[in-house]
């Protein structure tokens, strides 16, 4: 019996000891984003730049304006747009470009400006793994 | 083209099927009684090794090593015990099985029906010996 | 063709439900002949998906661009190579190959217990079959790699065939990548078989460890395939993603470590119950755990509920999945719990300084990561529920989690086998580890003067010195006793040791390849960066490195045209090397991708990234990142799956005449 409980003493140090990682990791900063598209983000007004975020949307294509190492681009929900100033240094992703049909996710941060500085870019192509043949269009894309 | 593909399907479905309709018979249980003696057994043997393995790598003093083997040896010696009387038993109803069936007609051998009396052949549906009548169980 | 490939898989639905009814039936009633037909059931579903399966790469390989798969994952100009494995490119396509394996296993599984285990094959196959009709389920209806292409006329759909096809998706066309997915599923439907073998236990009552021994090497197997597949994909993000890293804490990256976390744990736990009958409710949790994961792990990647780079598109598969997984979670547990009083631990728990003890904090370590990488992967999903916005958390938090537990873990590693089962001695305590430990302390302090300040990678060192010590120690005194008792030369000793005792040994060497793939992790704690824009001429510096931009070079074939980057790496006066970072456009698929430059040596890669193009057009960006270490994560995983092997072979035996012979059997 005594050795059990010994076991159990040492286990339950070692789960609160998880748990304390656990917690403290979301005390983080960085490391809790929320996710939101373009309109949800509207909605939250100012509230918005107090957060990480992660906000997706489609690419609005034409938007996109390199300067050297400055990226600016646009990403829309229906009606609503936001701009992007990229000030990340990773490498841009290849599905980034004015042609492409793009679903783009952006981490960062909301500017005073309403402008949002994206520290990463992740941009899918709309239909990357699931081809839309059914569809009359795809004849033109061919 | 699509029928190959339909007498492939089928044809192989068939010859699934085919022994649900030969003569059949039933598996007995392998399941020991004494399963969990053998696994007992096993454990023991493999700790003693565990054991030996252990004290020449120097993991172990020679005091610990001595006593806890013995204490293997023991519990081996016990498991064994109860291996062998399980097995006795076991033999010992064996035997008195084939003992009772000893002197009576062996059941099995219905293949030819053998008069026990006059020692002729029968057909294998006769209640009667066709040479001395008597009565066939 | 395609039509007959789709009948072919058809087939599959009936035959797997009557294998799956006639196991059941056989073990109900024992009859000889309905087993014999449960087998020819899996045999005939094997033969089907088999016929289907090259059917389907007749039509990639023939270029068949009426059938939608076909158009949407090949064209015309793709290598011959890439034709055939894009069997596995596309979500409908890879689907079948996970439903081929499975019927695949269920056919070895059937054959190889045709003269055996009788009273639990029934069940075994009942378990395997039900599986395989899942699958078939949805390879057939739902996500049927056959469809053809169709136009909407307004009244009438009519097929047709494109002139080519989109082409394989570029990030695929690599190596790693081809043989990934292959590998990967391997390792998921691997975790079938004991699944299969523990519920055949518990339905039959047949509790004993014989179920644990016929499944050893499946679950070997699944462990070896699942950690060569998560490597293979680490190491295809490595090269094809350009990130500068291997792995993201990614959420279908998760789904693939968290069922090779609880086969880990299994592995270890199945010694206690061998050794101690412990630990048996435990052991069945972790198999039936592993199994779970392994088809959420799939789940995971195709149904879209958690958003992710890799994972594929909503497919409409997610429901089926969860209703399966819950029926197959509360099939489980149920039974489990209806068995649990037959399934009492044989003995106790003796001593803290046990093996025993190290084994049972090993496994609870390994149950607290799984629920951390658990947890952190469904975040999302959990706290959109409870707060309504969708939270993400990020590598920080797993690595905050992980890193310790995987030191934890690393450690014991080392000191699990130089405790004695059942309980130490201090005296030995003091002699076994007073040395090691020593070793590591001296270690550590020549890092620390050398200039490694950073808490965490001088623990990493440390413990990985330690435990690293403890391993050829292991190997060295074994030999050296045997060379003494047998007369054999140290290393023929050393050799005959191993083989006598492969799990043991072939454990030791998967261990060291822990320790090399620690070392590996530990360089991250050291990476530099650099990012430079250069035209031909240019030069740049990282660490003691120059980088001279050599030439700037477009090229174009069928396949692609690109943009190239010759950059000479210099050190001081002499050129160390040349490297070349691309930049990809495929035509068919109109996607851009990124070739890395690499120079892999065993102390760092130097690892360079075409970012972009400046505005005029003459010079490129260039991304440039210094990471230690990296190779040994390459190494490490070599190591490991040579362990593994190793650990299969059965054990060699020395009868009583001297003889060597081979055991059926290995499992001391």
């Amino acid at each position: 019996m005594n050795n059990k409980i010994k076991f159990i003493v040492g286990s339950i140090v070692i789960v609160l000891a998880v748990v304390v990682l656990a917690v403290q990791g979301l005390q983080e900063d960085s490391t809790m984003s929320y996710s939101k598209s373009v309109s949800e983000l509207h909605i939250l007004g100012d509230r918005a730049k107090t957060l990480s975020l992660k906000v997706n949307g489609d690419l609005k294509k034409g938007s996109i304006t390199r300067n050297n190492l400055d990226l600016d681009f646009v990403i829309t929900e229906g009606a609503s747009e936001l701009q992007i100033h990229y000030i990340g240094t990773d490498p841009i992703p290849d599905t980034f470009n004015n042609e492409m049909d793009a679903e783009v996710v952006v981490s960062g941060r909301l500017a005073d400006n309403g402008v949002f500085n994206a520290e990463r870019i992740q941009a899918k192509c709309a239909s990357k793994y699931e081809a839309d043949y059914s569809s009359p269009g795809f004849e033109e894309e061919a | 083209m699509s029928y190959i593909a339909y007498l492939i399907g089928s044809g192989l479905l068939l010859w699934a099927l085919i022994p649900l309709f030969k003569k059949d018979s039933t598996w007995v249980s392998m399941y020991l009684e004494n399963e969990e003696l053998e696994d007992h057994k096993k454990r023991v043997y493999g700790n003693i090794a565990d054991l030996e393995f252990d004290y020449a790598m120097g993991r172990l003093s020679d005091k610990d090593f001595k006593s806890v083997r013995q204490s293997f040896l023991t519990e081996a010696g016990r498991v064994i015990e109860k291996l062998e009387q399980e097995a006795s038993s076991e033999l010992r109803a064996q035997i008195i099985k084939d003992t009772s069936v000893l002197g009576k007609k062996k059941p099995h051998k219905k293949k030819k029906n053998m008069c026990p009396d006059c020692g002729s052949k029968n057909q294998l549906e006769a209640k009667f010996c066709m040479k001395c009548g008597k009565e066939l169980s | 063709m395609a039509d007959l490939g789709n009948i072919l898989l058809f087939f599959l639905f009936p035959a797997s439900v009557f294998t799956a009814l006639t196991a059941l039936a056989a073990g109900y009633t024992k009859r000889r002949g309905l087993l014999e037909a449960a087998r020819r059931g899996a045999y005939v579903a094997f033969g089907v998906t088999t016929l289907a399966v090259l059917a389907l790469e007749y039509l990639l390989v023939t270029s068949d661009f009426s059938i939608e798969y076909v158009a949407s994952n090949t064209n015309l100009a793709l290598p011959m190579f890439y034709k055939v494995v894009a069997l596995w490119a596309g979500h409908n396509g890879s689907l079948l190959l996970w439903t081929w394996i499975v019927t695949i296993f269920s056919a070895i599984v059937a054959y190889q217990n045709r003269h055996k285990n009788n009273d639990l094959m029934p069940y075994v196959i009942f378990v395997m079959a039900a599986t395989m009709t899942f699958f078939s389920i949805l390879s057939i209806f739902i996500s049927n790699p056959f469809d053809t292409l169709y136009q909407d006329l307004g009244n009438t759909l009519q097929e047709y065939a494109v002139p080519d096809g989109r082409g394989l998706n570029p990030l695929l066309q690599h190596p790693a990548m081809v043989i990934h997915p292959p590998v990967l599923f391997i390792g998921y439907v691997g975790a079938v078989v004991p699944f299969a073998f523990a519920i055949a236990a518990l339905i039959t009552g047949n509790l004993g460890a014989g179920w644990i021994h016929t499944t050893r090497r499946w679950a070997l197997t699944t462990w070896g395939f699942l950690a060569a597949g998560i490597v293979l994909g680490g190491k295809w993000a490595y090269v094809e993603l350009g990130w500068g890293g291997y792995w993201a804490w990614d959420p279908v990256e998760n789904a693939s470590l968290l069922p090779w976390l609880t086969a880990t744990a299994y592995l270890h736990s199945v010694m206690i119950q061998e050794r101690k009958g412990m630990l048996k409710v435990w052991n069945m949790t972790l198999v039936i755990a592993t199994f779970l994961l392994s088809i959420f792990g799939t789940f995971l990647t195709r149904s879209g509920v958690v958003s992710s780079v890799h994972a594929f598109a909503n497919s409409g598969l997610g429901p089926a999945f969860a209703i399966f997984l819950t029926i197959a979670a509360l099939f489980s547990v149920g039974l489990l719990l209806f068995r649990a009083k037959d399934l009492k631990p044989d003995e106790e728990m003796q001593s803290l300084v046990s093996r025993e003890s190290s084994f049972l904090f090993n496994n609870l370590l390994f149950l607290l990561a799984t629920i951390a990488v658990l947890w952190g992967t469904l975040f999302p999903v959990i706290s959109e529920l409870f707060t309504g916005d969708q939270i993400t958390v990020g590598p920080p938090w797993f690595n905050n989690i992980m890193i310790p537990i995987g030191l934890a873990l690393l450690l014991l590693t080392g000191v699990g086998p130089l405790l004695a089962w059942r309980h130490t001695s201090a005296e030995t305590l003091k002699r076994s580890f007073g040395l090691p430990i020593l070793g590591s302390a001296v270690f550590v302090a020549i890092l620390y003067f050398s200039g490694v300040k950073d808490g965490w990678a001088l623990g990493s060192f440390a413990i990985s010195f330690f435990v690293m010590w403890t391993i050829v120690f292991e190997f060295v005194k074994g030999a050296r006793i045997r060379s003494k008792n047998s007369g054999d030369q140290f290393f023929k000793a050393m050799y005959m040791l191993s083989r006598k005792n492969t799990r043991r040994y072939g454990g030791y060497i998967i261990h060291a390849a822990m320790v090399v793939m620690f070392i590996g992790f530990t360089g991250n704690a050291f990476n530099s960066e650099t990012r430079a824009e250069v035209g031909e001429g240019d030069t740049f510096e990282l660490g003691p490195y120059t980088f001279y931009a050599n030439h700037i070079h477009h090229a174009e074939n069928e396949n692609y045209s690109s943009e190239t980057l010759e950059l000479e790496i210099r050190k001081g006066d002499r050129i160390v090397t040349l490297i070349k970072p691309e930049k990809r456009y495929y035509f068919a698929s109109e996607q851009p991708s990124t070739e890395v430059g690499i120079y892999s040596s065993m102390r760092e890669d130097i690892y360079a990234v075409l970012s972009g193009m400046s505005n005029d057009g003459q010079k490129v960006i260039v991304q440039v990142y210094r990471n230690p270490f990296v190779k040994m994560v390459w190494i490490g995983a070599f190591i490991l799956v040579f362990g593994t092997l190793f650990a299969m072979l059965p054990n060699l035996r020395e009868t009583k005449s001297g003889k060597i012979v081979q055991e059926s059997k290995g499992v001391e």
